[in-house]
């Protein structure tokens, strides 16, 4: 099994492991970066090239430099389900809106200050409160049995796999 | 304005140097591998140390990207 530390790495924030077997792939936590001026680069680097391989994300809680990363994950093209505990998704259904709010309010606020001038990268929040929601309300899973039927599912994952002659 | 700060501790949810000694003190037997992370580097490296210290084990601080077989 291999343990990839994609976050939180010599840093507080950012929480986000990748545990990968020959027959399932995924996080154990998806938190933002927080805090530093390198934070919003990472944020928008972070996932892009694992996003397609994934099978489902464990969050531990829902702290946002835990969880954060969710709807970047979602807007990403991730679709798998995501399981917390009932408490965690009742607090993430306030939580990655309040988080999407604050980006969408610090973009607006670099905006005014800086007109024209601000760069692309800085002038779109990294996810809006409307894409904030869609996780929140569709990918959640309180049901961890769920974990073991992907585990039944290795054969159509190997297939999967192997069709698409992916050397990860 | 009539208002007062306090600190309520509690509430970060984490346990401080002592405390987690304590709590990794309980394994009967140790780890095969120990990562600090979720800290900065210089606190890890202090709580490496204590951990080596005070209870024998390797410790790894990982840098971000990398990756171990477990």
């Amino acid at each position: 099994m291999e343990l990839s530390f994609l976050g939180a790495a010599g840093e507080v924030t950012g929480s986000c492991f990748l545990l990968r077997t020959e027959s399932v792939r995924f996080l154990v936590d998806c938190g933002l970066f927080q805090g530093g001026r390198e934070a919003a680069g990472k944020n928008k680097r972070a996932l892009v090239s694992d996003v397609a391989q994934l099978d489902f994300v464990l969050l531990t809680h829902a702290h946002i430099d835990h969880s954060g990363l969710i709807p970047r994950l979602w807007s990403l093209g991730f679709r798998g389900p995501i399981y917390a505990t009932q408490a965690t998704i009742e607090l993430l259904s306030v939580l990655l809106p309040d988080s999407a709010y604050l980006a969408e309010a610090t973009v607006a606020r670099r905006t005014r200050r800086g007109g024209r001038a601000v760069a692309d990268q800085d002038s779109t929040p990294l996810y809006t409160v409307a894409e904030a929601a869609e996780p929140a309300a569709a990918g959640m899973r309180r049901d961890f049995r769920g974990i073991s039927g992907a585990r039944n599912a290795r054969p159509a994952h190997r297939r999967w796999r192997s069709q698409r002659d992916d050397p990860r | 304005m009539r208002a007062k700060v306090f600190t309520i501790g509690g509430l970060s949810a984490h346990a401080d140097q002592p405390t987690l000694l304590d709590w990794l003190a309980n394994f009967r037997e140790p780890p095969r591998h120990t990562f600090l992370v979720h800290g900065e580097q210089p606190v890890s490296e202090a709580f490496g140390e204590a951990i080596c210290e005070r209870l024998g084990w390797e410790v790894a601080i990982p840098a971000r990207g990398s990756s171990v077989i477990v």
